[in-house]
């Protein structure tokens, strides 16, 4: 059961990070129609993905944030699930035990880019002109990745016990 | 549950431990390769032209009309220069419909060739104070409704100081219009010196959508 988790949060994971995270809506205000008249590439709807976003912030020379979401967001979930692969051969071997404990630790800082998301969300939402964010549905697929992360390290405590 | 044993643990431990990375990887990249046509599909229908481009006009049905060029041949209707001295025309035009004046443009100085993009806002320093602009100001067009037997009349003239010289004076069939551009040519006579003109119909009606997708082409 583990280890088909495991794979299953794998495709998930996989999925979730080039998948379509959210759509930003741009509007100016009362002056939404004129910018859509004079300018309407601007005024287009933008969709990132979690990968996207990385590349975009890459194009911007952000290179902090950059670091900040890949670590967070693909570098701790992807090395949390390899852990876990590689546990669930070996459950006795202390090694693998204290790989797996540090996992564990690794894998509540991951949930840290739900964090950095959300305070993404929250000040696109409260920008002036009533621009606005629509969740899609990567980041469920992304979230459902999690979950089944946070079952597999369940299971695999339970078979140490 | 208990599925996991060391029995058949592997020889090279971190070697498996790629399987998964490999799955995510595959994964990720499957999700691209099959979505990315989808992408090419959806935006090659966003740059498409308006269904209504080119559409006939429709009875009863208001429009917007502006020119949004117009040309005059290098001379006057005299065959003399425009303005004295080496200065092009100052071209301005009004659109003339059912025998009342209900447009007139801005003028454009100095030129054989006048553009108007239809969409015009005049903000003063105090207007910075807040303002409110409708779509309706914006769009400097004239607004017709369309009868199959009427007709519209452009005056196109000189701008100048004492009294504007004309330059021609076109009468168009409503008839002969289609939604979208319209690109009209005419011959230099003693009555015309106008070379060609390019008139815009926009339903009133249109979305935003529309009437950018119209305005940009």
């Amino acid at each position: 059961m583990t280890r088909p988790l495991i794979l299953v949060s794998s495709v998930l994971l996989g999925i979730g990070l080039v998948a379509p995270t959210m759509t930003i809506y741009p509007k100016a205000g009362e002056f939404t129609w004129l910018m859509e008249l004079m300018d309407p590439e601007s005024m287009d709807s933008v969709t990132y993905s979690i990968f996207g976003i990385i590349v975009e912030l890459a194009e911007m020379n952000d290179w902090f944030m950059v670091v900040i979401l890949s670590i967070f967001s693909v570098v701790f979930p992807v090395g949390k699930i390899c852990v876990f692969w590689n546990h669930s051969f070996s459950t006795q071997d202390p090694k693998a035990f204290s790989l797996y404990n540090g996992a564990k630790i690794l894998g509540k800082f991951s949930m840290a880019e739900v964090f950095v998301l959300s305070l993404f969300l929250i000040s696109m939402k409260t920008l002036p002109g009533g621009t606005f964010v629509k969740l899609e549905y990567g980041c469920g697929i992304y979230f459902l990745s999690v979950i089944t992360s946070m079952i597999t390290s369940l299971l695999i405590k339970r078979t140490r016990k | 549950m208990s599925d996991l044993s060391d029995f058949d643990a592997p020889k090279k431990p971190w070697l498996t431990a790629l399987i998964p990375a490999s799955v995510i990887f595959l994964a990720a990249g499957a999700y691209w390769a099959f979505t990315s046509g989808d992408a090419d599909r959806n935006r090659g229908i966003g740059q498409g032209i308006p269904a209504n481009n080119g559409d006939r006009l429709i009875q009863g049905k208001s429009y917007y009309l502006y020119a949004s060029e117009i040309e005059l041949y290098p001379s006057n209707q005299e065959g003399k220069s425009w303005d004295r001295g080496e200065d092009g025309p100052d071209i301005k035009y009004q659109i003339k419909w059912l025998g009342n004046e209900i447009f007139e443009s801005t003028v454009k100085e100095d030129s054989l060739l006048g553009n108007w993009s239809g969409l015009q806002i005049d903000l003063k320093w105090s207007d910075l104070l807040g303002k409110t602009i409708s779509p309706n100001e914006a769009i400097q067009a004239a607004r017709i409704r369309y009868e199959p037997k009427s007709s519209i009349e452009i005056v196109v003239k000189d701008s100048d100081l004492a009294k504007d010289d004309l330059a021609g004076n076109i009468e168009i069939d409503l008839k002969s219009l289609r939604v979208g551009k319209n690109s009209l040519q005419f011959p230099k006579d003693s009555g015309n010196s106008v070379r060609s003109l390019i008139l815009t119909l926009l339903p009133i009606d249109s979305t935003i959508d529309d009437l950018a997708q119209f305005m940009r082409e």
